[in-house]
């Protein structure tokens, strides 16, 4: 196959389209911490709930509706937080999402396990304006 | 060139895989933010594959794929499930609804479009 031929559709000669990839992968990483820096809030705000939930449960009063968005809330982050290089908190928010989605009633001890997880999460995701591994 | 629908109700997922696949991809990328946006932007952007999130707020992944077999124009297009449950239960279950393929979240950017394209049979580079 010639690398002059377009591939995959993309409309552009191979060689070309190499050094844009290159050009592309090079740039990611900053593109990335942009992103990060501009979306950071809404995702800790997403650490609120889950803090406001541990909160709820060590004090024996973890209502369904805030159970459940505090469920939804660890299952996003478990996805996203991983994608901007944040391993930790994303296995972290994976923990949760496991101890929050559990059909057995929730103990006052697992609130206290929640809220360290928790805590353990948002040091990683306020720890460094550069996530890990992207930087 | 290919043009992919990116559905994911969270902005910075939607931000950072749009300049995954087009930058690295070379794909062009239209965008919903949520399962109804996704389906209205099926019909009139055409793509040639759909990228579905599976947790979202109203009409989840599950339930647009649903909705996206159902008419004529959309029926045909494949789609790619993201989520974050990918164990192999979850697997299966979204295997027997019929997608193309299921992509586990939290996704590399920069091993997106090779995952993208491996499961279209499409050339990321």
């Amino acid at each position: 196959v010639s690398r002059l031929e377009d591939a995959g559709g993309h409309g552009a000669p191979m060689a070309t389209r190499e050094r844009e990839v290159s050009a592309a992968m090079v740039a990611m990483p900053d593109i990335i911490r942009k992103v990060w820096a501009r979306r950071k809030g809404n995702v800790l705000a997403r650490v609120d709930v889950l803090e406001h939930a541990a909160a709820a449960l060590r004090a024996g009063r973890l209502d369904p509706r805030l159970h459940a968005e505090a469920y939804s809330e660890a299952h996003k982050l478990a996805g996203a937080v991983g994608t901007f290089g944040f391993a930790r908190a994303s296995e972290l928010a994976l923990d949760a999402e496991r101890m929050l989605g559990r059909e057995e009633p929730l103990s006052r001890h697992e609130g206290a396990w929640l809220a360290t997880v928790v805590a353990e999460m948002r040091e990683e995701l306020e720890r460094s304006s550069d996530p890990v591994g992207v930087a | 060139m290919k043009r992919i629908l990116l559905v994911d109700d969270e902005d910075h997922i939607r931000e950072v895989a749009q300049v995954s696949l087009e930058a690295v991809g070379g794909w062009e990328v239209v965008t919903a933010g949520s399962g109804e946006e996704g389906i209205a932007k099926a019909t009139e952007a055409d793509p040639d594959a759909i990228l579905l999130d599976v947790m979202m707020p109203g009409l989840d992944g599950p339930a647009t794929f649903r909705q996206l077999q159902q008419e004529d124009a959309t029926q045909d297009i494949p789609v790619i499930l993201l989520t974050a449950k990918v164990q192999a239960s979850d697997r299966e279950r979204f295997a027997e609804l019929g997608v193309t393929d299921v992509i586990a979240k939290p996704f590399d950017p920069m091993t997106l479009p090779d995952e993208v394209g491996a499961a279209l049979g499409w050339s990321a580079q």
